[in-house]
């Protein structure tokens, strides 16, 4: 190849596409490899300005930015565990009003319910005044009678 | 595959690799966290943005790992989706996205000190930082499929067969793409100098 590199050949070489027929106009081309050399530099720098201007970037935000997975996992934990904390309180007033409207509504209420303690005792204390027939007197005479 | 090759010498050396490969995710965003920022962070030269979308990055990361079957390595699946990110963040965000560029545009320059070549005249590396600024400006400047195939060739290194299974292309759309991108900014450089 005799004639110069066009644009379109510079800019294969320079993707990384490299013909045997522009290999070999480098190889004698002073010309065409400078202007290769230069944009090859440019590039260069282009890539470690930008890395070197993104890296400290990267190191500040790094620092106080939080890992996705730990703040994603964390906050699905939070977030799961207040619902089922949620779900547990409800039922568990929802369970505590039933069994109240429950006892309500088929157990005798509470007044009642002493009363009828209070009697059935009483009818025990009568009933173990008066012996039983076969039933031996526990204690006929006081200790201190004694 | 050489590539294959150097992930697995790279598992072998770095624990935090082998980690993520096992699955473990907060390996996982130690390893590539800072390529996945990176490459955003060029792409759209926004850092909140960058930083939101680096995160929503890992977070799909996390939510599709049980889809994940290894077809590709990982750092090439997740530039996947970093790329799909970037991709829909500017077609959302188009009209923001450019007017957010010319605004920054004075503050995206690069420093001086980050031009390498102490052993370069003044002149000569002022004209190389002016060139690496238009390449910048170049850059930003492209449709966005060849911006990401372009940052993805001359910033992450990714050979064209990594960025084709990056960009779900095939090689020769991919190669099509960089030779349009090189021919912009080489353009761009042109006129800046």
């Amino acid at each position: 190849m005799s004639r110069h590199l066009q644009e379109q050949e510079i800019c294969r070489w320079l993707g990384g596409e490299h013909s045997n027929a522009a290999e070999e106009h480098l190889a004698v081309c002073a010309r065409c490899r400078s202007q290769l050399d230069r944009m090859n530099s440019v590039l260069a720098s282009f890539h470690d300005s930008v890395r070197c201007r993104t890296e400290r970037q990267v190191i500040a935000r790094q620092s106080d930015a939080p890992l996705p997975q730990t703040s994603s996992t964390s906050s699905g934990r939070r977030i799961r565990f207040a619902w089922a904390a949620a779900g547990v309180t409800i039922l568990t007033i929802a369970g505590g009003l039933s069994l109240a409207r429950h006892e309500s509504e088929h157990a005798p209420s509470s007044a009642a319910f002493d009363d009828a303690a209070i009697l059935t005792r009483v009818d025990a204390d009568l009933a173990r005044t008066i012996p039983g027939p076969l039933e031996p007197l526990a204690a006929p005479i006081d200790k201190e009678t004694r | 595959m050489d590539f294959e090759i150097a992930q697995g010498a790279d598992l072998v050396d770095d624990p935090d690799r082998a980690a993520a490969a096992n699955g473990d995710f907060e390996a996982m965003v130690r390893v590539f966290r800072p390529k996945i920022f990176r490459f955003i962070l060029a792409s759209l030269r926004d850092d909140d943005a960058a930083d939101t979308l680096a995160q929503d990055c890992f977070l799909r990361a996390f939510r599709a790992w049980p889809t994940f079957r290894g077809e590709c390595s990982l750092d090439t699946w997740l530039m996947r989706i970093a790329v799909n990110l970037v991709r829909d963040h500017v077609r959302n965000r188009r009209l923001q996205f450019w007017k957010r560029t010319r605004q920054n545009a004075a503050t995206l320059e690069l420093a001086h000190n980050q031009i390498a070549g102490p052993e370069l005249t003044p002149e000569a590396r002022m004209l190389l930082r002016e060139q690496v600024n238009a390449v910048w400006r170049a850059a930003a400047t492209l449709p966005v499929k060849q911006r990401s195939v372009f940052l993805l060739r001359f910033i992450e290194e990714m050979d064209l067969l990594e960025i084709a299974s990056v960009m779900g292309m095939k090689e020769g759309t991919v190669k099509a793409h960089l030779f349009s991108a090189l021919r912009n900014v080489r353009r761009q450089i042109g006129a800046a100098v």
